[in-house]
């Protein structure tokens, strides 16, 4: 990349800066000075909080996680005991299946109802502005709110859901929130309701940016619906659902707030997530080096789990 | 071009306002009302962990105490109960704690030696308590090393409730309007089956929380019958998997299981049986305030049924704290602690939700006495099988607890239960 | 041809039907909410035709603002929310600025370092930032929420994109008239970049109202809370009662709903912009 050449008040042409002559140098030192200090100064109060609060954060972190470090603060270092004892501690490893257990079901669940429901608002019906908003309303409810509704509607004997079940001829009582496999669907389904509308969005942009001449053309043709929708909708939605895919593995790593409030990790550990457990780990038995540890092996498998996508995205363009 | 710049403009103003943020609180405190003498009240922060009921008799109280004393005004914060110590803990660290909070003795074991709480024999003169006032098998368990720790409020411990009507109407009350079953275990399930046969089709013959406490206090109770032990001598290692301690597990297990007394998945036991719909329910003697608001529900109490070797029963006791601050100071402290006392003294309120006061000159009140069941609730604290102390017993409760709800929704078996609890127990004792 | 038609049609109309009824049943669960928030305790709110017809009541709404500090979170809320958008767009957009168009030593190494913090999560950092905020005694402050938050590096980011895509035409005309730094960026950029500011702060605003995890170890003062975190303490309190925890749902519900009705076009078009959850 070449960079571009500044141009001052009166017309005289600077070399760049990279390639600037001795003499040229000298005679725009007063003015580099003023652009550097204007630069920090424009900066700097950013770039405090960004020191403060990102970076320093992570290296603090890192030297917590050699301690056996207590709220209380007091600590003895244990080098890199910290990090032997997560790999030989099974509620981690269950904690990190579950976690990467949501990361699968919910990743897929939440691109194709994203793009279902994306379709469903541009194809030209009346009150498309209604469905769109009624689509991407919940997201704009917080966990709390969106969590308790779920757990009234799915409560077993009095819950809403299994009472329409009943009216529908279901006469087994479904217990959504205590066996692993229904609790997992139970918080999948909040998760969708709740930020699905988030990808429907993102969609929706995609689709209103490929040509209408692209599907008359098709249409000339002789292609249905299927085939339009196939050779044409799902190559040019390409980049939007790797977006999507990325974005939605990543917070899906990140599940707390769902699961915490509405099964808080049951029935026995069966939900309980990565975030959960080391929350739990540092804030209920008080093992901060151990949790800070934990938080590292989790931000490794996310950039890991990352540059792996990345990479098989990259195969495939 | 102007709009963006007006937002500027205010976002600069909240700005300024933002940097005497910190300071809102305090001046917010200091606007209380003063008192008649013209000083200003302490004001104390409470922190208490009583989820069901027990939050309003509690609120209640401290709505009287401040009305009452005008000079310390208490702010209470009801928790939930599975962050309850996290949070107290995490305040304490962080230098937010409240003045006084509410906590089990069985977990004194674990906040004494660390240092999270004050003790009280310096405090104590002056606000008044007298520590021979209180039952002292309660109070023993509040020492350590000598110095006293904490007061305590009441003891309460695990009772069976049954519903009169529904018994009554299946043919199942004895003469005196008792639940009629045959001893030992085998007695207490025909009666169940007979509930089943006979009530209604929409009660639950026994009913209760499914998962958390309610399993665990259970097997407790159970295993105490047959003398089992939690730990081993020396405390680090666990010492629940045997015989006694399956079958007590199965026990449970088979009523939702294997013949179907107990329905899977009850979110809230106590609930249903106050609505009427559960003949049987086993819950702590603080649902019988709860129940007595309920005026359709006819119900009765009684021990948790010997179903082995002698009778016993969960059972713990709430003691008051004053958590560590980030300075003393000697006057906040002597507040709190009075407000503690007055709570102890005031027993017979507390007794409304159904706890047994720890204050004997508070059980031979005849405010107390008047209260229905409650002096047959000091008996029942007499078989309580406390359980032991040790400084991970809450971790311990969470492991077993997150076990048994795996057999109560049939993931898991009691054999793998026990097995894996044993394990998990072991593992962390020796950590 | 008129087959074909005819066919279109049917499609049309089966579309038609299965979009309602879809949409109808998302809703279900929000209009439950609205409904069962003013029916009184005890009824039965799992029957449609009893959900519908009288009694309505307003007690569960009274029930909740005088026994919950609903008020003090919703303000909590709104102030946290405001504050952390205000100082994320004012800094972010100085920083964007800086790097896009002053050139400096070192420029490109701050870009970089500045944007390898999109990788961390805050869930990875939460027990030293705790420490520290403990250690500076800034816990339990409305300071402890906003300001991890202003250190998330998307803004500088968006707002570089959009600043570099700015014609150095119109830069150097300001200059010439005489105009510096400080001016050019406030006159110049931050009105141009009217949109991606927007974008940007509707994404933070929602961020920072429906942020629970960090608040949730951050605040143990009642009067400090924010509504994801004082709704469930207080909702734990009824956990058999419906009509009550929903009252305070929808009070919890309301300011987010007032700002989606009013800016829903804003909001659309700033995620589509910024693209990030």
């Amino acid at each position: 990349m070449e960079p571009t050449v500044p141009v001052t008040k009166d017309g005289e042409e600077h070399a760049p800066l990279k390639r600037k002559s001795k003499v040229a140098g000298l005679l725009t030192n007063k003015k580099s000075l003023s652009l550097n200090l204007f630069a920090w100064l424009f900066l700097s109060p950013y770039l405090l909080f960004y020191l403060w609060f990102m970076l320093y954060p992570i290296i603090k972190g890192f030297i917590i996680s050699l301690y056996q470090w207590t709220i209380g603060n007091e600590r003895t270092y244990v080098g890199l005991g910290n990090y032997s004892a997560i790999f030989k501690d099974s509620f981690f490893w269950e904690a990190l299946g579950n976690t990467v257990y949501f990361v699968v079901i919910s990743t897929p669940t939440l691109v194709i109802t994203g793009i279902l429901l994306a379709l469903t608002v541009n194809s030209g019906l009346k009150g498309t502005g209604f469905l769109r908003s009624a689509f991407f309303l919940p997201h704009i409810l917080s966990i709390s709110v969106i969590s308790s509704i779920w757990v009234f509607v799915l409560q077993p004997y009095t819950g809403l859901m299994n009472s329409v079940l009943k009216t529908l001829g279901v006469t087994q009582e479904i217990f959504w929130l205590d066996s692993a496999n229904l609790a997992w669907l139970s918080i999948l389904l909040a998760t969708v309701w709740w930020t699905v509308g988030f990808n429907m969005v993102l969609f929706l942009a995609g689709l209103q940016e490929i040509p209408d001449d692209l599907y008359e053309a098709a249409r000339i043709d002789g292609a249905n619906s299927w085939h339009c929708f196939r050779y044409i909708t799902l190559p040019s939605l390409k980049g939007v659902i790797l977006l999507v895919v990325v974005l939605q593995s990543i917070a899906s790593f990140k599940l707390f707030g769902q699961s915490y409030l509405m099964t808080n990790g049951g029935p026995g550990t069966s939900t309980r997530t990565l975030v959960q457990y080391i929350y739990e780990t540092g804030f209920r038995t008080n093992e901060m080096g151990l949790a800070s540890a934990m938080s590292y092996v989790l931000f490794l498998v996310m950039v890991l789990f990352a540059v792996v996508q990345f990479k098989f995205m990259a195969k495939k363009d | 071009m102007k709009k963006i710049k007006l937002v500027m403009v205010i976002m600069l103003f909240v700005l300024s306002v933002f940097t005497g943020c910190s300071s809102t609180e305090k001046t917010a405190s200091s606007d209380a009302s003063k008192n008649e003498s013209g000083n200003k009240p302490v004001q104390l922060k409470y922190w208490v962990p009583f989820s069901g009921g027990d939050g309003d008799f509690m609120k209640a109280m401290v709505a009287e105490f401040n009305k009452t004393n005008s000079d310390i005004q208490v702010e209470m914060l009801n928790l939930k109960w599975e962050e309850y110590y996290t949070k107290l803990r995490t305040a304490v660290a962080s230098k937010q704690a409240p003045d006084v909070a509410v906590a089990h003795t069985s977990k004194l074991g674990e906040l004494a030696p660390s240092n999270l709480i004050a003790e009280l024999d310096q405090i104590a003169p002056n606000a008044g308590i007298e520590w021979d006032s209180f039952n002292q098998n309660i109070l023993n368990a509040t020492v350590f090393e000598g110095k006293h720790m904490a007061i305590p409020l009441d003891t309460h411990a695990m009772i069976m409730f049954y519903n009169k009507k529904i018994l009554g109407d299946a043919g199942l009350l004895d003469g005196d309007g008792n639940p009629d079953f045959k001893p030992g275990a085998d007695g207490f399930i025909d009666f169940l089956k007979q509930v089943k046969e006979k009530a209604p089709a929409d009660v639950m013959p026994f009913v209760g929380t499914s998962n958390g406490n309610v399993p665990f206090w259970m097997w407790w109770s159970l295993y105490s019958q047959m003398d089992g032990k939690l730990l081993s001598e020396d405390g680090k290692k666990a010492a629940f998997n045997n015989e006694k301690g399956k079958e007590a597990l199965q026990f449970i297990s088979d009523l939702v299981h294997k013949d179907g007394l107990w329905p899977k998945n009850v979110k809230n036991g106590g609930e249903i049986f106050a609505a009427g719909k559960g003949a049987v329910n086993f819950n702590g003697v603080w649902s019988t305030g709860t129940f007595e608001k309920n005026q359709g529900l006819d119900f009765g109490v009684m021990t948790i049924p010997q179903l082995y070797d002698h009778e016993a029963t969960w059972g713990d006791s709430h003691t008051l704290v004053l958590p560590v601050q980030k300075e003393d100071d000697p006057k906040r402290q002597e507040a709190a602690a009075v407000f503690a006392n007055w709570l102890a003294e005031n027993g017979a309120m507390w007794a409304k939700a159904g706890h047994v006061p720890s204050k004997t000159e508070v059980i031979e009140s005849e405010e107390f006495k008047s209260l229905e069941y409650r002096s047959e609730y000091v008996e029942v604290v007499d078989q309580v099988n406390f359980m032991p102390n040790s400084d991970k017993l809450f971790p311990i409760g969470d492991i077993l607890r997150a076990n048994f709800d795996l057999v109560m929704n049939g993931q898991a078996s009691v054999e793998e239960a026990i097995n894996k609890a044993e394990k998990e127990v072991n593992d962390l004792l020796s950590k | 041809m008129e087959g074909i038609r005819t066919r279109v049609k049917i499609g049309r109309v089966f579309l038609y039907i299965f979009s309602y009824s879809f949409v109808l049943v998302w809703l279900i669960p929000m209009l439950w909410m609205v409904i069962t928030a003013i029916k009184p305790d005890g009824s039965p709110v799992t029957v449609l035709s009893e959900l519908i017809k009288p009694p309505f009541t307003m007690d569960n709404y009274q029930y909740v603002s005088e026994n919950a500090s609903i008020w003090r979170w919703t303000w909590n809320s709104v102030y946290i929310a405001v504050v952390t958008t205000a100082l994320t767009l004012l800094l972010t957009s100085m920083a964007a600025f800086a790097l896009s168009r002053i050139p400096f030593k070192g420029s490109k190494l701050v870009f970089w370092i500045i944007i390898a913090g999109l990788m961390v999560p805050t869930e990875a950092t939460i027990i030293p930032l705790f420490m520290m905020m403990v250690d500076s005694g800034l816990i339990n402050s409305y300071s402890s929420i906003i300001f991890p938050s202003i250190a998330a590096p998307l803004g500088v980011l968006i707002l570089k994109q959009f600043y570099d895509a700015i014609p150095k035409e119109l830069v150097e005309a300001a200059e010439m008239d005489g105009a510096n730094k400080l001016r050019i960026w406030w006159s110049i950029f931050l009105p141009l970049s009217r949109s991606s500011m927007a974008a940007l702060g509707i994404f933070t605003f929602i961020s920072s109202w429906n942020n629970f995890l960090w608040p949730f170890l951050a605040i143990s003062d009642e009067k400090m809370m924010t509504l994801p975190i004082g709704i469930p303490l207080f909702q734990s309190g009824y956990a058999a009662e419906l009509t009550i925890p929903m009252a305070a749902n929808m009070l919890a519900s309301l300011p987010a709903l007032l700002v989606f009705i009013l800016f829903q076009k804003h909001i659309i078009k700033g995620i589509t912009m910024t693209g990030i959850k």
